[in-house]
């Protein structure tokens, strides 16, 4: 008798790509559509390869993968945003496509190019948001994210998410309150 | 409304990505593991891959690959798993679509074919695999419930070993998956000893000598390829009732470069064009379900050596037999 009811988690199949590499196109398959989604609504047609170079990063990664945490969904979308973080920044100088290496955004202010993907309306309203609560904020409402899942997508403490959301929160609260009436 | 739904209400109805992008995507980061060093143990085959009872007709296919050579050509790097993520694109799709299909009721599945000949010796056959792993056979559906009367349980191992390798690539996918399927049409599951596949090599070379004949080595990447597909096909049709298993042989499917799929309406035909002398082989299933509705094979531009019409059902067993 066949037994089909084991599934999987992420970090099995992360485990299982450190000597299988083609297993983790387990990952990709099942989080793909969510990574693309978000990819796509914060960098537009840019967003498509960039949620693709999101899982090339991922794999190339995977050894540092913390095989405690089953679902590895934080851990990509936090990938994703160091990669739009990077490519916002390149795009606007006009330097080269992003190569995946961390680096820091927290005091990055709106850009151009951020702003143009986001449309007119979003970027007034996020544009005197820092950018690392600017991650935080569209990881919790756009991505479904928990502040925990945040924390472990961000590398930073649960706390700071926390405050980081809480002053994004107030900065979009008095922007809506001066333009909508 | 607060700051947060109003945020949430201004995220863009963006569109799920589309067939050929997931594909690309998909391949792309396939490739990209292959050029991260993935070198996986050589390991050698005989070249005529067993053919299971109920995919006879692919015994055409099977033979020609055979007849070919019978020599692997020898170990060298797995080449990409996927070099057209074109024409991977429809089954890519179809495979991440029947993940999420609810289980089927039932337990078993009713496959009535009938096979169409070139040769005009046309044939019928009707198949019982139940999910505990029996099978039973008859060419009449009479026939069927007689033989499951007298306990003529036909199974073999290999039919559970396909569709395990099946459900292995529903749910990790990867290198591991396809090797459990070519392993799975080995008889007994297992494949040749090193020696064994000396002795083969070297029975057909004198055969080769003896007969003037010239041996023309199939790759190993060739005979996997050709096993995968007819493991593959068995458990399409083995596991039809089952969407984790067709889910599986989608995406099994999707690792094999010469193979090519193609939506039109409301089917795909998934055409498999790694034989010789341009023999091809197509299958025909449902766009929605993957449930496997024809299968063709013949030389391009010819017309058929054979066509089976299945007509698939998800039973009870106990209905079926009394």
């Amino acid at each position: 008798m066949i037994d089909d009811t084991l599934t999987s988690t992420d970090a099995a199949l992360i485990a299982a790509s450190l000597s299988d590499p083609a297993a983790f196109a387990g990952v990709f398959d099942r989080h793909w559509p969510a990574i693309h989604r978000f990819c796509v609504n914060r960098a537009g047609s840019a967003g498509e390869d960039l949620a693709a170079e999101t899982f090339r990063v991922a794999f190339d990664r995977r050894r540092r993968y913390d095989p405690r945490q089953a679902d590895s969904r934080p851990w990509l979308f936090g990938i994703a945003t160091n990669l739009l973080r990077h490519w916002f920044r390149a795009a606007a100088r006009g330097a080269p496509p992003p190569d995946g290496h961390e680096g820091d955004f927290a005091d990055d202010a709106l850009g151009r190019v951020e702003a143009q993907a986001l449309g007119r309306e979003l970027a007034a309203a996020l544009a005197a948001v820092p950018g690392a609560d600017r991650d935080a904020l569209l990881l919790h409402v756009w991505a479904d994210l928990t502040y925990a899942e945040i924390a472990q997508a961000t590398g930073a403490p649960v706390g700071t998410v926390r405050s980081r959301i809480h002053r994004a929160r107030t900065r979009l609260r008095e922007h809506l309150e001066r333009t909508q009436p | 409304m607060n700051e947060l739904e109003w945020l949430a209400a201004r995220r863009p109805d963006t569109e799920p990505p589309d067939e050929l992008a997931t594909a690309r995507a998909r391949a792309a980061l396939l490739e990209h593991t292959v050029a991260a060093g993935y070198r996986p143990a050589p390991r050698r085959r005989r070249a005529r891959p067993r053919v299971a009872l109920m995919a006879a007709a692919a015994a055409l296919a099977a033979a020609l690959v055979a007849a070919v050579g019978a020599l692997p050509s020898g170990p060298g790097p797995r080449p990409p798993l996927a070099t057209a993520p074109q024409a991977q694109a429809a089954i890519v799709t179809l495979s991440q679509h029947l993940r999420h299909a609810p289980a089927p009721p039932g337990d078993a599945t009713l496959v009535h074919r009938s096979h169409h000949l070139r040769t005009g010796h046309d044939f019928a056959g009707v198949d019982l695999y139940l999910d505990d792993g029996r099978y039973f056979y008859g060419a009449t559906d009479a026939e069927l419930r007689a033989d499951a009367a007298s306990g003529k349980d036909m199974s073999e191992g290999d039919l559970e070993r396909e569709i395990a390798a099946a459900l292995k690539a529903d749910r990790d996918g990867g290198q591991a998956a396809r090797t459990q399927m070519i392993d799975a049409t080995y008889a007994g599951g297992k494949p040749p000893t090193g020696a064994a596949v000396a002795r083969s090599r070297q029975v057909a070379q004198e055969k080769a000598r003896a007969t003037g004949t010239e041996l023309n080595p199939v790759s190993r990447k060739a005979m996997d390829d050709n096993r995968l597909w007819i493991g593959a096909m068995d458990a399409l049709i083995a596991g039809a009732g089952r969407a984790d298993v067709r889910a599986g042989v989608m995406n099994l499917l999707s690792t094999v470069a010469t193979v090519h799929s193609e939506r039109a309406g409301a089917v795909i035909s998934i055409t498999n064009t790694g034989f010789s002398d341009d023999y091809r082989e197509t299958l025909i299933v449902d766009a929605g379900s993957g449930v496997i509705e024809k299968m063709v094979g013949g030389t391009a531009g010819e017309a058929p050596d054979v066509t089976v019409d299945y007509d698939v059902a998800r039973v009870i067993a106990a209905d079926v037999l009394h």
